[in-house]
């Protein structure tokens, strides 16, 4: 018993006299020169102050500090212009010796103790004051803080200049999938030094870098098991270009243009038709044309227009697309300010993801279900081909711009199906084989990787970001607009709750489609409408 | 179902102030964010500063803020339209329930 006593008491005097002997030193040094209150907290705060700083050691019963070891003299000598104590910085060695072997010999040692264009990181530019370093929660939330260091200088554009780093790291990462997940929080989220290494970190271009093309795979296979080199040449820092990586770029380039334009035309659309909608509706009010279109004596007030099948489809997709569409957009502009407060609704980014999945596998889901119907509507020898373009749906676009511009008195005859709204299901055709495939790339890059080049695989990824604002933009704005919010529709048409439209907007809006059904406009309906008007 | 437009009009009234309470903001940067990823498709990063690429930020930014709107809107229709079906066949029930003559307990 006496035998664990005796070192216990030992180490509660040494803790005690430190405290005293730092005492001495925070009699002086106080706030804003020193803040005892973090030191407290630190994990530094059991040290005494001259275990650092040597040479200020005021406890008599101590013996002289040992002079400093050649390699901390040229450390201290080396960052003297930086820091008001550089002996002290270059004294962590003594009780992290790894560490410190690591960092000498790491890219970040050498620019410092070597004659470079700008002063390499010490251990306080990374872990910031030693008076104030603090246990961090865990591993997640100290990689976090890490990432933000790291980035301080490699997006500082003097320092970055000066020293002839490459200004592509910090942007690079942060647009990357790595750096959406660390702006949204995630606790997997990997950060530079889990790619790059921490204190042994080395130049890309040398042998030793983690991320040097001989070692990158393994390196990307830590996290993504299985990763090829296919796989590890998907992530990159530097930006997409025409000579680096044409496929990709020209991919970027293609949906870029084609979202644009589409987007730009759809709005004139909007405007255009808003524009008649009004004309129309002041015409009405002037008493120069009917409120509603004539109906016969005796026509239902609605007629079937989508079966019970047609309906669940389209809910599938609506549900699908919307929860696509509020669970992607954060991780997209992670930056953005509110996306955390997103994905938090969520329960955390990689909630969001499983949601994310969930709802395209529903969308899949429903595509097959439309094939499935429609090949059984053949087996029925019914009509597939409403959906399919025709020239009148030309002759109709023409005849539609000219009553938009006042060329003409009347809106086309249209069909069952108009032309927006043939656009409509082949956008949504279009739209669901690409971001199905390309969500599927996204899914299991890893896998994907074994057969795919890599510049497929990016194109891919880039397709789906593309292809989402496109499908969401042209959905929520053209979409909603045609079918629910024109004014003579506003607020909402009930066709996608019930399958039914009123006659009155079948006559209007499907003029062919009308006088199919009632070819004896004079005699009223056919007799096979259950609900008739009050 | 039943097609109250007075009900559906008073839930896109409130589908549109629950957008500028909530989605505005959102809408605003995300649709900025569609619009600034499109010219840095079309005309290379770092954006230049000529009208068409700010042009196609903004153009992006009102799409964000019409198409949220949009969805705010109806999905606000539909939700009133689908709550007045129900408290209306609720009703309906309720008086034929009151209706019907009460069998004799002897």
């Amino acid at each position: 018993m006496r035998f664990f006593l005796f070192p216990a008491t030992l180490l509660l005097l040494a803790a005690g006299a430190a405290a005293a002997s730092n005492r001495s030193c925070l009699a002086c040094h106080t706030s804003p020169l020193f803040d005892a209150q973090a030191f407290a907290g630190s994990v530094h705060a059991k040290l005494e102050c001259a275990d650092c700083h040597r040479g200020f050691n005021f406890d008599l019963h101590r013996a002289a500090p040992p002079p400093p070891s050649a390699a901390e003299k040229a450390i201290a000598e080396k960052i003297g212009a930086k820091s008001t104590a550089p002996a002290a910085i270059a004294a962590c060695g003594r009780c992290h010796e790894s560490q410190m072997s690591d960092w000498t010999a790491s890219v970040h040692g050498q620019w410092v103790r070597e004659k470079r264009p700008a002063a390499g990181p010490t251990c306080l530019d990374c872990h910031g004051s030693a008076h104030a370093i603090v246990k961090q929660k865990d591993a997640a939330t100290a990689g976090a803080a890490f990432a933000e260091r790291c980035l301080k200088c490699h997006e500082d554009p003097a320092l970055v200049n000066a020293a002839g780093l490459s200004a592509e790291a910090g942007p690079g990462y942060r647009d990357s999938v790595h750096g959406r997940l660390h702006a949204l929080g995630s606790p997997k989220a990997p950060v530079c030094a889990t790619c790059h290494g921490a204190h042994d970190i080395a130049a890309i271009a040398s042998p030793d870098s983690l991320v040097h093309p001989s070692n990158k795979v393994k390196t990307c296979a830590e996290c993504h098991k299985g990763a090829t080199e296919n796989f590890a040449a998907t992530f990159t820092h530097h930006p997409l270009t025409q000579r680096s990586r044409p496929i990709p770029y020209w991919t970027m380039v293609f949906f870029s243009f084609l979202t644009s334009v589409v987007l730009t035309l759809l709005v004139v659309h909007v405007l255009l038709d808003f524009g008649s909608e009004v004309r129309r509706i002041v015409r009405q009010r002037r008493g120069l044309s009917p409120k509603e279109p004539h109906l016969p004596a005796g026509a239902p007030v609605s007629v079937q227009r989508f079966d019970r099948h047609q309906l669940v489809q389209h809910w599938l997709l609506i549900g699908s697309v919307l929860t696509l569409v509020i669970t992607e957009w954060p991780l997209r502009g992670a930056s953005i300010s509110t996306s955390a407060t997103l994905v938090a609704f969520f329960g955390g980014v990689h909630q969001a993801g499983v949601i994310h999945r969930v709802a395209a596998i529903v969308m899949g889901a429903a595509a097959v279900y439309h094939l499935g119907y429609l090949t059984v509507l053949a087996a029925r020898r019914e009509s597939i081909f409403g959906m399919v373009p025709t020239l009148s749906d030309v002759r109709n676009i023409y005849q539609n711009f000219s009553f938009f511009l006042g060329l003409r008195s009347e809106r086309p005859k249209f069909a069952r199906f108009a032309y927006h709204e043939k656009f409509d299901y082949w956008a949504v055709f279009w739209g669901v084989a690409i971001m199905f495939g390309t969500g599927l790339v996204r899914w299991f890059p890893v896998l994907f990787a074994r057969w795919v080049p890599a510049s497929i695989i990016e194109a891919a990824q880039i397709a789906h970001g593309d292809e989402a604002t496109l499908a969401a933009l042209a959905l929520f704005v053209w979409h909603l607009y045609n079918v629910h919010l024109r004014p003579s529709v506003f607020p909402m048409s009930w066709t996608w709750l019930d399958g039914r439209i009123e006659t009155h907007a079948l006559k209007e809006e499907h003029a062919l489609e009308y006088e199919k059904m009632f070819p004896d406009k004079h005699n009223g309906a056919t007799g096979k409408e259950k609900e008739t008007r009050p | 179902m039943r097609r109250n437009k007075m009900v559906a009009i008073a839930g896109a009234a409130i589908g549109t102030a629950l957008f500028f309470a909530v989605g505005l903001l959102p809408a605003v940067l995300y649709g900025g964010y569609a619009g600034l990823l499109l010219a840095t498709g079309i005309f290379g990063a770092p954006l230049p500063g000529h009208i068409f690429a700010r042009g196609l930020v903004a153009f992006g930014s009102l799409l964000g803020v019409l198409a949220t709107s949009a969805v705010f809107a109806v999905a606000g229709a539909a939700a009133a339209s689908g709550l007045g079906h129900l408290v209306a066949t609720a009703s309906e029930s309720g008086r034929e329930k009151v209706a019907e003559p009460h069998a004799n307990p002897r």
